[in-house]
């Protein structure tokens, strides 16, 4: 092996699963420089997208929750085994036992729990690894529903809450480089406003419409004919034009190979597949018309409420995953509207997400100090 | 090999390319085979195949081989944008699919060869720049890095552990849900 150059050795390397890299990782000095090169790093292809599903299961004193991530391909997942993976099990205790967690947002491979009272964690449930963000003061945990996004700020290398305080009338952002517990209040402006902005989204403890990230913005579903956009840089909140729909409040965004891409559930039998072609421009073509996932349209969400549990993710080879508790359906669409294969219709104990998750093995900073004392809660990874 | 006589014969005859072993062997090949190979490819654009090419670096029990590979495939690439470009899928539909599965049939058996010789075709496919041959023999050694632990990685290739156990240990704290 010695005999070959180390860019061929990266190029051998290159090809493994994730579990795969980090073990030849460790056999020796050279091959540990050579996967922990940040080019190799960035060359590496990019995770698959998975929606994740949650499972009631037994527990003591508590019944647990886990959370599993069901993958749009199969074909990537590590050694060639297909199908669902747990990501991270725990206690589901009642409203009023602390901490209790709930799933709030999914951001490159870290899910991020609000635990009450101006707690937030942050999990990668790939690296195992928990952080935590800096607590809220007092009246700041005091305002309800107020988190309205959650996102990657790459400058900074910090992950960020987007919060709104309607009695301050003013946006805020939590984040978990800064250490303090005093947020920052995103400067007012016109465009800004939060009275208006909000008509436009809903927060994520609503779960109607999770943005979608993607070209270093966030993209809520458009509630009339508009996309409200918001610059995870410069942290502006702007519009784009929606898909030219019927039914924009059961529209719901995704993204496919690089594209935004909108699934239109307004249909009974019919779901229409709508790509922004030019991002630029804001051209949206509809490019494929499938069939409904639900079995003649019976459980399809029937107004904007419904859309909470509804799932849509997709890949950059063709697959499409759409659907919830009452159907799940893989699609193909590099062939006409095929039906690859229809998941199980989904046990009882299970519930469908609106979240998409995409592994990462990125070490952010973030996740270099440990949560504190009474945190993590007790958790079990399988 | 080619011997002078019908017209065609010489036609073929004059897109000929003699590729020299670095044990002076002589191969005599077609342009289309020998053109698999980029960095062939790009002599014959500059016009200095006269006499042969040289390939200090190839042994002839490896450049046999190699040319095995690239006769084979010069047939599959025929129908393609040249070599550099991997299947789109529009190509790969026209392409006859009992031809494709002779072909990995082909390359399966043509990968059933001990290590050093795997070795020695990636060296040879990255030095030729032959991007199939490369991708083939590279995803065989991949494949039998996947899902092994450090310890048998190291059996496998002959690997010395340079690692300090302090090393070792960090590696495997930072990412034990890897090794277990």
């Amino acid at each position: 092996m010695e005999r070959l150059p180390e860019d061929t050795v990266a190029a051998i390397l290159l090809r493994l699963p994730s579990k795969s890299v980090l073990r030849a990782g460790a056999a020796c000095k050279a091959w540990r420089r050579i996967t922990t090169a940040p080019h190799f790093v960035a060359a590496r292809a990019p995770p698959p997208a998975s929606i994740i599903v949650c499972t009631d299961l037994d527990g003591s004193p508590w019944p647990h929750l886990a959370l599993d991530a069901v993958p749009v391909s199969s074909s990537d997942s590590e050694d060639g085994a297909a199908g669902r993976r747990r990501l991270v099990r725990y206690p589901n205790t009642p409203l009023h036992i602390k901490p209790h967690c709930l799933l709030l947002a999914s951001c490159e491979g870290v899910l991020l729990f609000a635990t009450g009272a101006g707690c937030y964690l942050l999990c990668n449930p790939v690296t195992r690894r928990w952080a935590e963000m800096p607590r809220l003061a007092g009246e700041y945990s005091k305002e309800i529903d107020f988190e309205y996004a959650f996102y990657h700020h790459r400058p900074s290398g910090e992950f960020r809450l987007l919060c709104c305080s309607l009695r301050r009338r003013a946006w805020f952002v939590v984040s978990t480089g800064a250490g303090a517990a005093e947020p920052r209040i995103l400067k007012a402006n016109a465009a800004n406003d939060p009275g208006l902005i909000t008509q436009f989204i809903d927060s994520l403890f609503m779960a109607t419409a999770v943005p979608v990230a993607l070209h270093g913005n966030l993209h809520w579903p458009p509630r009339w004919t508009t996309i409200m956009v918001f610059d995870m840089v410069s942290e502006t909140f702007s519009q784009m034009p929606g898909p030219p729909s019927g039914t924009p409040k059961r529209v719901k965004l995704f993204e496919m190979g690089g594209l935004l891409a909108a699934a239109d559930f307004g249909e009974k039998e019919l779901v229409d597949l709508w790509v922004l072609e030019d991002y630029a421009a804001g051209l949206w073509v509809r490019r494929h018309w499938v069939a409904s996932p639900w079995d003649h349209g019976k459980g399809r969400p029937r107004n904007h409420s419904g859309m909470q549990s509804v799932a849509a993710a997709g890949d950059g080879k063709g697959n499409v995953i759409l659907g919830n508790n009452k159907g799940l359906a893989v699609y193909d669409v590099r062939e006409t509207a095929a039906v690859r294969s229809v998941v199980d219709s989904v046990l009882r104990r299970e519930l469908v997400s609106n979240h998409v998750f995409k592994g990462s093995m990125v070490e952010h900073a973030c996740f270099a100090t440990p949560p504190s004392a009474d945190l993590p809660f007790i958790h079990s990874w399988s | 090999m080619a011997s002078a006589g019908s017209g065609d014969e010489k036609a073929a005859a004059a897109a000929m390319i003699t590729l020299i072993s670095s044990d002076n062997e002589k191969f005599e090949v077609t342009e289309a085979t020998a053109t698999l190979s980029q960095t062939i490819r790009h002599m014959i654009e500059d016009g200095c195949t006269d006499g042969g090419v040289p390939l200090p670096n190839v042994t002839s029990k490896i450049l046999a081989r190699v040319i095995e590979y690239c006769k084979k495939h010069a047939t599959a690439a025929a129908g393609e944008e040249g070599s550099s470009s991997s299947f789109s899928d529009a190509a790969f539909l026209e392409v006859d699919r009992a031809f494709l599965e002779e072909l990995e049939e082909f390359d399966d058996a043509f990968l059933e060869v001990d290590r050093a010789t795997l070795f020695d075709l990636i060296l040879a496919a990255n030095y030729l720049d032959i991007k199939g041959l490369l991708n083939l023999t590279c995803q065989k050694v991949a494949d039998s890095v996947k899902g092994k632990t450090p310890e048998q990685i190291r059996e496998m290739y002959n690997i010395v552990n340079d690692l300090t156990p302090e090393e070792e240990a960090e590696i495997r704290r930072e990412t034990q849900w890897a090794f277990e």
